[in-house]
Order: structure tokens, then C-alpha cells, then sequence
């Protein structure tokens, strides 16, 4: 197959990771560069529509299918790749580089997959190398974690197979499709095996549990990739289907919550991407063209501001060894180009005019809105208070201003900073220029982000949200601890399973063995003299000298019966004639 | 702060609290909040309030443990 337009950007970035342990330790990193470069030119060059099919059984397999929704998930997925390698430049580990290449060619497989094996098979591609994201950190957290976070993804494929085979099998067909039916069981498989990756409350807990306890550069990858393909799916296979309006909202405001408690910066981060992409579950559910561009629009514009807020918590992470609020702060004046790019993406995620948040959050709203969802548009805004006061406000006061404790960063890699800017140039260019974001989206734009009433309702919002925020922000600096949440249904049982399923288990079997040995040991002690049974007092091994007078008279009691009757049938035999 | 930047920040909401009044009235999106001109600006403040003092209660309540609540056997 020559590689030319139409050759799927998966298979090159699957190439790449497999290539990349083979070279040179000192032209690894510009290879990771090179190959979500080549893929974001091939997805940008693709022609719409089935550029690659395969032959499997009697089913025709759709690799590489080309549409806009696609093409505008393939592009940021590309693109944000590309900006994750600039930011892990300085790792020479030819593992973590490969497996972030690999993790990227799942989501590419899944953004173009036609057919819902390939789609089950990209999305499988995805877990192990993004678990490998988490464990490469090398501390006993991350390997207990990475582990969790594996079984809740082998859990959610399982979910998603059983639902694909069963729709196979109602329906005949794999195409990726839009599913109609509410009643059927394989349908809501699919939903809740999807459900799983788009962290949707309450099968969210993998990721506020995994993320902060990723690699510096690899949680980058995280938060960009797994639940924005769940996006993509939903958009694709469920829109309009009214239960992901309640879930969506339910996550915009159950992430704000739960990021307000949270001490480490990076998991504020990563409640803060369930609630981010609550917004675009909601969207989905509307299911309305202008939802479908929302959830679209702010899917893209998410994964970059949500890379930056990661790279710079990153940062921080990477100079200063620590991420807990309680060990941070003062730092502003030590790193303020950190600071300020962090800023861009807090500034993008709460959506302040001109930046990118501003241009696509406000779509999904204004969606719920249009869609007479006002309820759901009013909790939306509320989850938007929240995200401005955890990650614009109280983690970077907690961060870099506040009370001074002595941290002192050593300077970043270069090519952090680099990343960083490559970010927020894209959350500020779409944030000035959203024709350039809204010329990609799957349907045309009807939307005017830049009015005189959208203004005024964002900055009374914001400025009244800093007015709260500023009053109290002595009593809300972060506190010790962690937060449970659902996880602890099945971490704090753990020690109870263990106890039934492994430690009292164990002791039974024990039991059982040792026992059945000494059975085994009774009888063959027994097999060595069976008369024992019948005598009390036996040899323990058998003799035949002692049964032999006993038994030489019955045989002879036994001849000499039978000499007798042969005797008396002579007898008769010659006295009868 | 600065003094500069507070003074840009009054400015900011006394210039958005006026637009609250000025701003026309968008029939396309005919709630009743878009009627009540400082809507937004109330909105975010005691949003805020609201979900501090929420989670602070929950917390409190039961969400918040040691940070080796998993590993204490």
C-alpha cells in the first residue's frame, strides 16, 4: 500500500511507536515529533468518505472512513500529540515515547473507524499503552493506581464488546452508525462501555484516581485523548438520546465539587475534566445541529486548554516535587512564565472573552438554551462559577501566591515552555479568530459568540466569582487529606475481598489439602496390612504366615468335601446299574 | 494586587453591571433571568458561595479522610 493521501494516519503513528525503540537515543524525541506531524498532515489531506476497507469473514471492515465530525477529532488529536511530544521532549525513555505514540494511534483509529470492530479495536489499543502513561511513574501509588485504571478499562471494553457482538447479532450489521433503539440491551451496553472512557458520573473514578498519579508528561496525553474519543462516539452513535443531557449536566457540577475539595493541583485538573466534558455529553444529548457543533468546538478547544493546565501543573510538578496545595505556594515571582501560560488555560477553560473557551462553551449553553433545556443551562453556567474558582483562582492563588513556603524550582527543560506556548497560542487564536475553529465543525455555524449581551453576562459572572472568591480565600486554601469518592466502593472493600476471596479462601484450601493428605496417609498405612479392618489388633504389614494354618484347613475342609461328594457319585454310579 | 489593577477591576464591573441594564433585550432567548439586569453578576457571586460552603459540607461531613485512609490496615 503506497502511502499517499488516503493511507490511515493510525497506521502510521502504529508504525512510528513500533520504529521509534529501534533508533538512536538522541533522534528519538524528533522522531516523535515527526510522526503526529505526518499523521496531521495525512488526516489534513484525506479525502471525505471510505478511503480503506478490509475482508474479514463475511463482514466488510471499514478502517479508514473520512467525514468532518472525523476529521475534526483526527486534527486536535494530531495536533495535540505533536504539542504533547514538544512538551516531553527532554524524555529519553523509548518506552514512554512509544507508548504515547501508540496511545495517540487508538484515538486516531477511533476517530476514523467506519465499522465498530475497528472501532473496538483502536479503542482496546488505547488502554494499555495509556496505562503504561500512569506506571511509568515508578512510585507504589502509581503502580496500585495504573492497575485500577487497567481493570476499569478492560471492564468498560467488556461492556462495549458485549454490546457490539449483541448488535451484530440483532441487527447483522457493524457499520458505525447512529443507534435509534432505547429499548434494546446492546445499545445501552455500548452506551455504558463508552460511558466508562467518557468518565460519565458514576463511572468516573479511574480518572481523578490515575490521572495526578501519571508521569509529568504523560498525564498530558491522558487528559487529551481517552475521554475526548468517548466524545466522539457519543457525538457519533448517541446524539440526542435525552439521558445524556441529566448525565452531562450531573458531571459539569459533580466535578466542580469534587475539584474543590481536592488538594493535589493535578487532580483539581482532573475533576475538572469530568466536568468539562460534561458539557459535551450534554451537547450530545441535545443532539441539536448547533449541540453537535458545541460539544464538537469544545471538545477542541478542552484538549488544548486542558494539555496547557496539565503542562503547567506539570511544571511544577517537574521543578519543584511537589503538587499539593498544602506544600505549594510563592511561587509566582520564582516562575511567572509558568504562571502566565498556566493562566492562558485557566483564563480558556473559564471562558474570558478571547479566549477559547469563550467561543465554545458558550455554544453548548446557548444549545440547552435554544433547546428549551433551562435547567440544565442554568447548572451549566453554575458549573462554569466553579471552574473559574477552582482552576482560575484557587489553584494558582494556592500555587504561586499565598502563603510562601520556602519552595525553591529548579528551571524546567526548555522544551516545556515550548509546549506550553504552542498551546496557548491555539487557545488564544481560536479565542480571537473562531471562524478558523467554527470553518471545521461537522454542520454550519448559526452561532455569533462576539455580542454586547455575551460580554456583559461573562464578566458579571467572572467578576462576581473573583468578588466571592477574593472575600473568603483565606478560609478555602487546600487542607490535607484526600477525597473519597466512588472509588471507595471498590478500594475500600478491597481489604474485605482480599480477606474472602484470597486470604480465607487460601486458609480453606489449606485446610481441605491438609486434611485430604492425611486420608491419603491413613489409607495407604492401611494398604499395607487391609486385614486390619476385620482384626483390631493387626501386624501393620501383612504376613501370610499368620493366616496360613487357618487357611490350609479350610482348603482342606473344602478337598475333602469335594473327595466326598466325587466318593458318594462313584458309589452310585456303581451300585445303580 | 496593585493598586492599577484594582482600579481596571471596578472600572470592569461597573462597566458590566451597567451593561446589565443596557443590554437589549434578546427575544431569541426569552428566560425570565435575561430580564433581571444584574442576573449574572448575582449569579456568579452566590453560585460561588454556594458550591464553597456545598463541598466544605460534604467534606466534612464524609468525603474527606487522611491522606492514608486506603493503606491503614
Amino acid at each position: 500500500m503506497p502511502i499517499d493521501a488516503t493511507f490511515p494516519p493510525a497506521l502510521i503513528m502504529i508504525a512510528g511507536a513500533l520504529l521509534l525503540p529501534l533508533l538512536p537515543r538522541n533522534s528519538r524525541s524528533y522522531f516523535s515529533l515527526f510522526v503526529p506531524l505526518l499523521a496531521l498532515g495525512l488526516v489534513r489531506m484525506a479525502p471525505s468518505g471510505v478511503n480503506l476497507t478490509l475482508e474479514l469473514m463475511d463482514y466488510q471492515l471499514v478502517v479508514y472512513k473520512v467525514d468532518r465530525l472525523s476529521r475534526l477529532f483526527g486534527t486536535i488529536f494530531a495536533l495535540i500529540t505533536i504539542i504533547g511530544s514538544v512538551f516531553a521532549f527532554h524524555v529519553k525513555k523509548a518506552a514512554e515515547q512509544s507508548a504515547a505514540l501508540l496511545y495517540a494511534a487508538g484515538a486516531l483509529g477511533v476517530a476514523f473507524a467506519g465499522d465498530l470492530i475497528t472501532l473496538f479495536v483502536f479503542w482496546e489499543l488505547m488502554s494499555l499503552p495509556s496505562t503504561y502513561l500512569i506506571w511509568a511513574r515508578g512510585v507504589r501509588e502509581s503502580d496500585k493506581a495504573g492497575m485500577r485504571y487497567l481493570m476499569f478499562h478492560v471492564f468498560g471494553g467488556g461492556l462495549l464488546f458485549a454490546g457490539i457482538l449483541l448488535h451484530t447479532g440483532e441487527t447483522g450489521k457493524i457499520l458505525v452508525e447512529q443507534l435509534m433503539a432505547r429499548d434494546s440491551l446492546s445499545s445501552w451496553l455500548i452506551l455504558a462501555g463508552v460511558a466508562v472512557n467518557a468518565a460519565v458520573v458514576p463511572l468516573h473514578a479511574w480518572l481523578p484516581d490515575a490521572y495526578p498519579k501519571a508521569t509529568v508528561t504523560g498525564a498530558v496525553f491522558l487528559s487529551a485523548l481517552t475521554t475526548k474519543t468517548a466524545v466522539y462516539v457519543l457525538l457519533r452513535i448517541f446524539p440526542g438520546w435525552e439521558i445524556l443531557i441529566s448525565l452531562g449536566v450531573l458531571m459539569a457540577v459533580y466535578g466542580v465539587v469534587f475539584a474543590f475539595l481536592a488538594n493535589d493541583i493535578r487532580e483539581i485538573l482532573a475533576y475538572h475534566i469530568i466536568s468539562q466534558v460534561g458539557y459535551m455529553v450534554a451537547g450530545a444529548g441535545i443532539g441539536t445541529e448547533m449541540a453537535i457543533n458545541g460539544s464538537s468546538a469544545h471538545a477542541f478547544s478542552h484538549i488544548l486548554y486542558k494539555a496547557l493546565l496539565f503542562m503547567g501543573a506539570g511544571a511544577v510538578l517537574q521543578t519543584t516535587g511537589k503538587s499539593k496545595l498544602t506544600e505549594l505556594g510563592g511561587l509566582a515571582r520564582k516562575q511567572p512564565a509558568v504562571l502566565w501560560l498556566y493562566m492562558i488555560g485557566a483564563f480558556s477553560i473559564s471562558g474570558f472573552p478571547l479566549f477559547n473557551g469563550f467561543i465554545s462553551k458558550s455554544m453548548v449553553v446557548a444549545a440547552a438554551g435554544e433547546a428549551h433545556h433551562g435547567v440544565a443551562m442554568l447548572l451549566l453556567v453554575l458549573a462554569s462559577v466553579g471552574t473559574f474558582l477552582s482552576v482560575g483562582l484557587k489553584l494558582p492563588y494556592g500555587t504561586w501566591y499565598g502563603e510562601n513556603r520556602g519552595v525553591s524550582p529548579l528551571p524546567p527543560p526548555r522544551n516545556m515552555y515550548l509546549g506550553m506556548a504552542a498551546a496557548a497560542f491555539f487557545c488564544l487564536l481560536h479565542g480571537v479568530a473562531p471562524g478558523l475553529l467554527y470553518d471545521m465543525l461537522p454542520y454550519a455555524v448559526h452561532y455569533a459568540p462576539f455580542t454586547f449581551s455575551h460580554f456583559v453576562e461573562t464578566s458579571q459572572i467572572l467578576i462576581f466569582t473573583f468578588a466571592a472568591f477574593w472575600m473568603i480565600r483565606k478560609k478555602i486554601a487546600g487542607e490535607a487529606g484526600i477525597t473519597l469518592d466512588v472509588d471507595w466502593f471498590y478500594r475500600r472493600p478491597a481489604r474485605w475481598v482480599q480477606r474472602i476471596f484470597l486470604e480465607d479462601l487460601e486458609a480453606a484450601f489449606n485446610k481441605v489439602e491438609t486434611l485430604s493428605m492425611e486420608i491419603v496417609g491413613r489409607l495407604s498405612l492401611l494398604g499395607n496390612n487391609p486385614m486390619r479392618i476385620f482384626t483390631k489388633s493387626g501386624e501393620p504389614y501383612f504376613s501370610p504366615d499368620t493366616y496360613r494354618p487357618g487357611i490350609q484347613t479350610l482348603i482342606l475342609l473344602v478337598l475333602f468335601i469335594f473327595v466326598l461328594i466325587s466318593f458318594w457319585g462313584l458309589v452310585n454310579h456303581l451300585f445303580a446299574v | 494586587m496593585n493598586r492599577l489593577l484594582w482600579a481596571l477591576l471596578v472600572i470592569a464591573s461597573i462597566v458590566s453591571l451597567w451593561g446589565g441594564f443596557a443590554a437589549p433585550h434578546d427575544p431569541a432567548h426569552d428566560a425570565w433571568w435575561n430580564r433581571v439586569p444584574v442576573f449574572f453578576a448575582s449569579f456568579g457571586f452566590v453560585g460561588c458561595m454556594v458550591i464553597i460552603f456545598f463541598a466544605k459540607i460534604l467534606g466534612k461531613l464524609f468525603l474527606r479522610k487522611e491522606e492514608d485512609y486506603y493503606d491503614a490496615d
